[in-house]
């Protein structure tokens, strides 16, 4: 048996193929860098005498490791198997990305509704003109049932609009005075704070 | 990069439409899955119809693979589940076979125990393998045969090889392609291909 005699240093006209079927070698043992790997792998897709050289190889792997899985080479499955491939759809792109950018749509789609229900029922609450009754009626209503009411129950556009309204009444200074430190429960508690806070500054 | 990101390049290929690169993972893995599924099932026709769909099937459920596991381990599943349906299907073909080999899920696991079932001439391939890789490697010189050694059956990286052989890098990717070829050659006709051709 001979040995190659282009070892390390050879430098006649087919070093370039030399090296490209050692650079082979070293991909099989996953020890070619991928930016180096990816033009091979193209080369070896698309050269039979690659694929050869490849195919060979695997089997002196096996053949090293076991000898009994080596005994099982057939190289007619592997014509068999090539020959059924053909009649096999191609495929087109990978389902497990697909499916990670579906999850991912999905999420994004669900932001969009929570942002669309916030704009569509939020909005017009806070600004008082939305068709929500609680809403639309006289807003020193609702801030007089503030004292005595859940806050944490209510509606947060209602809330607010009904806190805003509430602040402005110099009698019920007294009673946010004596409960500032005890009134984080609301919905949005630490923007009720500042409403209040400003309210009274203002005065 | 690792031997499994190799195969995982293969697979993307795979994923993106090149039957080919499914090929080479075909070529690469078809005798441990033949040895797989040879020690469950005897016949040695059957085992060739079970590899051959166990490899399609894993081509049809390979865009569902995301590397999360290596190739192998993957392709081992499906291959072991493929015989089991295998042995499924073998028993409602032949309701007469002996009660006790397919009565239950038990039965069924029994035929699945791995076993050895060589036959004549898987003994005398085996035979003349051994006698191939024996040869080659005693005509190997001796830092050839240490660093194919090193990598094949000690599973060592070139880095790990270059230390223990007091080497560049370079000097082990070239000994190891070396000693490649040499066996190749030594082997190449159990390989039922000649140099220039593959399957």
């Amino acid at each position: 048996m001979k040995v190659d005699p282009k070892s390390e240093g050879a430098s006649d006209g087919t070093e370039d193929a030399h090296k490209r079927v050692e650079r082979l070698s070293a991909w099989l043992d996953g020890e070619l860098d991928a930016p180096v790997a990816e033009p091979l792998v193209r080369e070896l897709l698309s050269e039979k005498a690659l694929q050869s050289k490849y195919q060979a190889w695997c089997f002196v792997g096996d053949a090293l490791r076991s000898q009994e899985v080596a005994a099982e080479h057939s190289p007619q499955l592997c014509a068999r198997i090539s020959r059924a491939l053909q009649d096999e759809p191609r495929l087109l792109a990978p389902r497990a990305l697909s499916s990670r950018m579906r999850h991912h749509l999905a999420s994004g789609v669900a932001v969009a509704a929570a942002m669309a229900v916030l704009v569509l029922v939020a909005v017009p609450l806070l600004r008082g003109s939305g068709s929500t009754p609680g809403v639309r009626g006289e807003p020193t209503v609702v801030g007089k049932t503030v004292p005595g009411a859940d806050l944490a129950s209510r509606d947060a556009g209602t809330v607010a609009a009904g806190e805003a309204h509430a602040a402005q009444q110099p009698r019920l200074d007294p009673y946010f005075q004596a409960h500032r430190d005890f009134t984080p429960e609301g919905v949005m508690p630490a923007a009720a704070i500042y409403l209040r806070s400003g309210n009274e500054n203002e005065r | 990069m690792s031997e499994r990101d190799a195969d995982l390049q293969l697979v993307r290929r795979v994923q993106h439409g090149d039957k080919r690169a499914f090929e080479l993972l075909v070529a690469k893995y078809q005798r441990r899955i033949s040895r797989l599924l040879s020690r469950m099932i005897r016949d040695p026709a059957d085992i060739e119809d079970v590899a051959q769909e166990a490899f399609i099937k894993a081509y049809r459920a390979l865009p569902n693979f995301r590397g999360e596991s290596a190739f192998y381990t993957w392709l081992y599943r499906i291959a072991i589940n493929t015989a089991k349906n295998h042995f499924a299907a073998q028993s409602r073909r032949a309701p007469t076979v002996a009660a006790s080999d397919i009565q239950d899920q038990e039965g069924a696991e029994e035929e699945l125990r791995l076993s050895d079932t060589a036959t004549p001439d898987s003994l005398y391939q085996s035979k003349q393998v051994g006698m191939a890789v024996n040869r080659a490697i005693e005509q190997l010189p001796e830092d050839l045969r240490t660093a194919i050694v090193l990598r094949e059956l000690e599973g060592l990286s070139y880095d790990e090889i270059a230390a223990a052989m007091n080497c560049p890098v370079g000097t082990v990717r070239s000994r190891i392609f070396r000693a490649r070829e040499a066996i190749a050659q030594e082997l190449r006709p159990l390989l039922g291909t000649r140099e220039d051709e593959r399957w």
